[in-house]
């Protein structure tokens, strides 16, 4: 298949000159090309084949933005280039474009045309964009009168009337409500299975896993990984929650992956436990607990917690609690101390695999401090039994049925 | 022509859709509210035209060599004005094109050559709408002037080619150097000054005539004036160097936009 989406060694620099006079004079070639340069983008080299929902994460200024206005060309790379086969549609940010005076409908046709689409040739359906937006009468009321909400339903309406081969977006989702979320989210599934690449930033990791095959982490300018999605989130999670902890890929690859933290205290022997059986293997509404030893190796005399996580394979989470919100109180540690952590658990899940986290952490002025964080540290399953109820879906509500005769 | 890559002409082709209809959003936008709403359009400039034409004839009762009756300054006046206008709110809007949208130059991708388009469009409309605002009121007032109307493309064309080259060349500079803006409209000022508007070059000392002729503007602003005040056709020898700075200034202004292009974003 051939590539949607090629982007080959950019680079962006932002020069600044002693002067813009100077800037203005490089241009006649008077003097010569400037010289101080903040470099914001090094060398980022991907591609994206049709079909593919691609996530990037990294943090604020990583230079996401960057290099989506320059795929988008709205910013020029200094150096590489990028191939696009294909028409792009992006939603950089809500409302972008829009006259507060127009109407909706007004503004739907101008933006269309401002993207190089023509309503009046029928390259976009003006009906197809008011049915989408669903904003009823205020379609055809002045957009100043708009709500942010309805401004991206309008945002996302016009975007995507047409097919795109690629379509850009970035966070403007995420002030929608949840409804039109999913809507927006059927309408990517869909272009996606015609074939449209899409690329999509946001900081919501759990959306990215959700929905994206494959994730880009960017890390100061830097492309730091590009594969499977959870690999990836896990990597930029680990990157975002400890940030004191600096990341280093080069160190092995295993360990690297799963633990993290300050290592004041250790985790060890975590293992599940339910009562009635020694397995891995659990039913619906068996209770179950997770346990794991801790070590401490200095002091740390307040403000202590323990946690855990439950998340499926894809690496969504599913649930997870700390000592903060069972006991209400806090812990510490002295040097040498070793304490077992025993959560209690009844299980809900629906038949499949689960892989947990636990972590140790300290919590200063609201900000939790891993001292100690393992991640898919274990995993268990549910067992498809006779008692479990779900047919669809992660978690299992107990649920009976009735059907009954109607007597007229 | 190497200078104007295909590409500006195929995008102004490309957009002409948008062009037009943002020509007309623009007008739209700022009457919408009103109750008498696009009926100002015209209201505007015909008031204009009425207002010098009485104050200029009834109170100052201005007279000028050359064209008769009591109306003939009013009528040189305006035949000034209207090409300066033109010229003028050009030169102003591109100035600061660029920097104005520059949220949306950053946030959609389009061809940037569109938004001078926009203004250049909007700029003819009010310039037509002026236009024949002057020929009613002038009518009224005993005042034909249209036996040299053929001339009038050739004076848009240099007038347009002027302020176009002014406006996109300064204008892209300004992005980057911002005092440019603030420069320009300060000489602005002192043009019109500079320029036979309010005056007649005849007026001035033979010495001081050879330096006004360096201005492109003069020459424009006189062709106008021999066709709307004067009756007669202009003289081509003062519209060939208008036409020479124009075309200079318009091929500047598409190397610096052409070279600005890339960079603008990065300061937008």
């Amino acid at each position: 298949m051939k590539d949607v989406l090629i982007v080959n060694n950019i680079s962006k620099i932002y020069y600044s000159y002693k002067s813009e006079t100077r800037r203005v004079l490089s241009w006649f070639n008077l003097i010569k090309k400037p010289k101080i340069g903040r470099k914001v983008l090094t060398d980022i080299s991907f591609s994206i084949l049709p079909g593919e929902i691609i996530g990037v994460v990294g943090s604020n200024g990583a230079g996401k933005s960057s290099l989506l206005k320059i795929i988008t060309e709205t910013l020029y790379q200094t150096s590489g280039n990028v191939v696009v086969n294909g028409s792009i549609s992006a939603i950089l940010e809500l409302g972008m474009g829009f006259h507060p005076e127009l109407s909706g409908r007004q503004n739907a046709i101008n933006t269309a045309e401002l993207m190089g689409y023509s309503i009046s040739r029928g390259d976009v359906s003006i009906s197809d964009i008011e049915n989408f937006a669903d904003i009823g009468e205020y379609f055809d009321l002045p957009v100043r009168s708009y709500s942010s909400g309805m401004q991206v339903r309008l945002a996302f309406s016009v975007a995507t009337a047409f097919k795109p081969d690629l379509l850009i977006i970035d966070e403007a989702l995420s002030v929608g409500d949840a409804a039109f979320q999913r809507k927006c989210f059927r309408k990517i599934e869909e272009f996606q299975k015609k074939g449209t690449a899409v690329l999509f930033v946001s900081h919501d990791i759990e959306t990215i896993k959700r929905i994206c095959s494959k994730a880009i982490f960017i890390k100061n300018g830097e492309l730091i990984e590009f594969g499977q999605t959870k690999k990836v989130c896990d990597m930029y999670e680990k990157e975002v929650i400890s940030a004191s902890v600096p990341l280093n890929i080069e160190i092995d690859e295993n360990t690297a992956h799963n633990s993290y933290g300050d290592n004041r205290a250790l985790i060890s022997n975590v293992f599940l436990h339910n009562f009635a059986r020694s397995s891995k293997f659990l039913n619906i509404n068996e209770v179950f607990s997770i346990n794991f030893n801790v070590e401490f190796l200095e002091n740390v005399v307040e403000n202590v917690g323990y946690s855990i996580m439950i998340k499926t394979k894809e690496g969504i989470s599913i649930f997870g609690t700390d000592t903060e919100k069972l006991q209400n109180k806090d812990f510490r540690g002295f040097s040498g101390d070793q304490k077992k952590v025993s959560f209690l658990i009844t299980n809900y899940l629906a038949p499949g695999t689960y892989y947990v986290n636990c972590a140790i952490y300290q919590t200063n002025n609201g900000v939790k401090n891993f001292l100690n964080r393992k991640i898919d540290v274990m995993d268990f399953n549910v067992d498809l039994s006779n008692t479990s109820t779900v047919v669809h879906g992660l978690v299992d509500l107990n649920a009976s049925v009735t059907v009954e005769g109607i007597i007229k | 022509m190497t200078m104007i890559r295909g590409n500006i002409i195929n995008d102004i082709f490309k957009y002409r859709n948008f062009i037009i209809s943002a020509i007309k959003v623009e007008f739209y936008s700022k009457y919408k509210r009103s109750k008498m709403g696009m009926l100002w359009m015209v209201i505007h400039p015909f008031m204009q035209v009425l207002v010098y034409a009485l104050v200029l004839s009834a109170i100052l009762q201005a007279k000028l060599p050359g064209i008769g009756g009591q109306y003939a300054y009013a009528i040189y006046l305006m035949s000034g004005i209207v090409a300066w206008t033109m010229f003028s709110d050009i030169f102003s809007r591109l100035l600061t094109v660029f920097i104005d949208n520059g949220n949306l130059l950053k946030k959609v991708h389009f061809p940037r050559i569109v938004l001078p388009m926009i203004i250049i469009g909007v700029a003819i409309v009010n310039f037509l709408l002026m236009l024949i605002s002057m020929f009613i009121i002038f009518a009224v007032l005993g005042h034909v002037s249209i036996e040299y109307l053929f001339w009038m493309p050739v004076l848009i064309f240099v007038t347009l080619i002027n302020a176009i080259g002014f406006g996109l060349f300064f204008g892209v500079l300004n992005i980057f150097v911002r005092d440019i803006g603030q420069i320009m409209t300060i000489v602005l000022q002192f043009w019109f000054w500079l320029t036979p508007i309010v005056y007649s070059i005849d007026m001035l000392p033979a010495s001081y005539q050879q330096i006004f002729t360096l201005n492109p503007m003069t020459g424009v602003v006189m062709g106008y004036q021999s066709i709307l005040a004067y009756n007669s056709s202009p003289d081509i020898n003062i519209l060939i160097y208008p036409l020479i700075t124009g075309l200079t200034m318009f091929f500047l202004a598409i190397f610096v936009y052409n070279k600005g292009n890339h960079e603008m974003a990065d300061v937008l």
